[in-house]
């Protein structure tokens, strides 16, 4: 191609790059792309609160089990009942007892299965949303 | 309300989504707003859907090009520090989805069944159709020259803010230009030699 001929065809095609017209929207592509990001934004929120919610109940069981290594880090039971200290298996004997007739009560039996039936109810509605805001809303 | 807060408080009180600037509503959909995204996607959506339109050259595929443009923007709005217009980025955004879903259906070997202009062609053979030609071959420059090009021709965009898109200095832009046009030429003639061959 000569140079007049490349110089005709870059005016040709300046000409149908710049004169190229706007198109026009289609219908409900407003709608189509927020309701689209709506269901975006529902899934990022699930994941975030699935995510909170698991680390919550992690840290709730090892603070548990923290909790019952500490009491017996504490009360040294281990070394009592191994070393044979004196009177140490009496103390094991004296917790147990002392254990069952907390339960045999009424009173303390009631509340001892209602703390822990409290706290999965706490934590169910935990799982479900009602206490961290993220319920879904309505449309 | 209006009778609680005298009028020419109300609005500095609760400006309405619609009043309010690019940067704020990011801020307020970054926070969980759905009308401030609702509005940006209302200020700019003809324009992402004609830049998507001029790389996908149909009309389908613009518009899920668009939603996708739109849709990323929304993942990642948390990256928007607000250091360019709202418009520039959401060029870059819409540059990079229409982009990677080219060179994908370029790996693919997907082809159109029938591209548009030949479509016209075959409809009215006497109808150049050299406009659309040049325009489908905008297509086949490398990324970065088919996104300058397309962004230069796609009106009200400006030399400064194609050079903020593409995060390149003036000068790269210039050469790129200069390149574009030149590889542009080189595409369209293989295309009318084809053609004449056919």
């Amino acid at each position: 191609m000569t140079f007049s001929e490349h110089a005709e065809l870059d005016r040709v095609i300046e000409a149908a790059l710049r004169n190229e017209p706007l198109r026009p929207l289609p219908l409900d592509f407003h709608r189509r792309v927020t309701d689209r990001v709506y269901v975006r934004a529902m899934i990022q929120s699930e994941r975030r609160r699935f995510r909170r919610v698991l680390v919550m109940a992690g840290v709730t069981v090892m603070a548990m089990v923290a909790c019952g290594m500490l009491f017996v880090l504490i009360a040294d039971i281990p070394g009592l009942v191994r070393n044979g200290v004196a009177g140490g298996t009496g103390y094991v004997d004296y917790l147990a007892t002392s254990s069952a007739l907390f339960l045999s009560g009424t009173g303390t039996f009631l509340a001892f299965l209602i703390t822990p039936a409290v706290a999965l109810i706490a934590f169910l509605s935990l799982v479900h949303g009602r206490f961290t805001g993220t319920q879904r809303r309505s449309a | 309300m209006t009778s609680a807060i005298p009028a020419s408080l109300s609005r500095f009180w609760w400006p309405r989504v619609t009043e309010r600037t690019d940067v704020e509503l990011v801020r307020l959909a970054k926070k969980g707003r759905d009308d401030a995204f609702s509005e940006l996607v209302r200020r700019h959506e003809h324009a992402v859907y004609n830049l998507a339109f001029r790389f996908m050259r149909d009309a389908v595929l613009a518009e899920d090009m668009a939603q996708e443009a739109f849709l990323k923007a929304f993942r990642l709005l948390h990256n928007f520090r607000g250091d360019c217009a709202f418009s520039t980025w959401m060029y870059r955004v819409t540059c990079s989805v229409c982009l990677t879903e080219i060179n994908r259906r370029r790996r693919r070997g997907e082809v159109e069944l029938q591209p548009q202009h030949a479509a016209k062609a075959a409809e009215d053979p006497d109808v150049s159709d050299m406009p659309e030609l040049i325009r489908h071959c905008v297509t086949k420059l490398p990324d970065h020259y088919a996104a300058v090009i397309t962004l230069y021709y796609l009106r009200q965009v400006s030399y400064e803010e194609i050079a903020e898109v593409m995060q390149i200095p003036m000068g790269t832009l210039k050469t790129w230009m200069h390149r574009a046009r030149k590889r542009l030429r080189e595409i369209v003639e293989e295309e009318l030699s084809g053609r004449d061959v056919l």
